[in-house]
C-alpha cells in the first residue's frame, strides 16, 4: 500500500509551512521575550493555533509527498523505517511504563502521534543518505 | 546473491543513469543492486532481464548461503 499521494513538489510546500510555523514563534519569542500576554491573550492563542496548524499540515503534507523518483528502493526503506519508528515507540513506551511516573500521563495523543511522524522522517532521512538518495 | 548487471552494462555500453531511465528507477537503485546491497523485486528482475535480452538466471545467480 502507497499512502504517498501527493506529488513531490509538495514537499517544498511543506517545509515552507513547517518553517512557518517554527520559525516564526521562535523569533518572536527572541524579540519579545518577556512581553505580557495580558490584553492580547486571545489574539495570541489565535495566532499561536494557526502557526501549530501551519506546522502540523506542513509535517503531515512532507509525510504524504512522494519522492522524486519512487521506486521499490525508497519504498523499502521507507518501510524500514517504519518498523524501526514503531520499534521505537514502543521501547518508549515500555521505559515510561516502567521509569515513568505512574500518576502522570506520559504524552497527549497529539505529542506522540507527532513524535512518531518526526522519528520515522529522521530515520528515513538517514536511511535515504545511506544509499545516497 | 550476485549479479551481472554491470558486465551487461558494459556489453551494452550504458551508464547507470541509463539504465536506471530504461527501466524507470532511480540511479541510486542500480548502484545498490550492482553493490549487492538491495536484491530487487521479481518484475524488476525480469524488467532488467528482458531489457538486456537474456534470460534472468544469467543475470541473478544464487551464491553459496543463499
Amino acid at each position: 500500500m502507497n499512502i504517498q499521494v501527493l506529488p513531490n513538489v509538495f514537499k517544498k510546500i511543506s517545509l515552507f509551512l513547517f518553517f512557518i510555523g517554527i520559525m516564526i514563534p521562535l523569533t518572536d519569542g527572541f524579540l519579545h521575550p518577556f512581553e505580557s500576554n495580558e490584553g492580547g491573550g486571545e489574539i495570541r492563542t489565535a495566532y499561536g493555533h494557526l502557526l501549530g496548524s501551519f506546522f502540523l499540515i506542513g509535517i503531515v503534507m512532507y509525510f504524504l509527498s512522494k519522492e522524486k523518483i519512487e521506486d521499490e528502493l525508497v519504498k523499502k526503506l521507507r518501510s524500514e523505517a517504519f518498523s524501526l519508528t514503531f520499534l521505537l515507540s514502543a521501547i518508549g513506551l515500555l521505559l515510561f511504563h516502567f521509569f515513568g511516573d505512574a500518576q502522570e500521563s506520559y504524552f497527549d495523543a497529539t505529542s506522540l502521534i507527532m513524535l512518531q511522524i518526526i522519528t520515522f522522517l529522521i530515520i528515513f532521512y538517514f536511511k535515504k543518505r545511506s544509499f545516497d538518495l | 546473491m550476485k549479479n551481472m548487471i554491470k558486465v551487461e552494462r558494459a556489453r551494452h555500453d550504458l551508464t547507470q543513469a541509463d539504465l536506471a531511465e530504461k527501466i524507470q528507477v532511480s540511479r541510486q537503485t542500480i548502484h545498490a543492486i550492482e553493490k549487492g546491497k538491495f536484491v530487487p523485486s521479481t518484475v524488476l528482475a525480469l524488467k532488467m532481464a528482458r531489457f538486456f535480452e537474456i534470460k534472468v538466471e544469467e543475470l541473478f545467480m544464487l551464491e553459496e548461503g543463499d
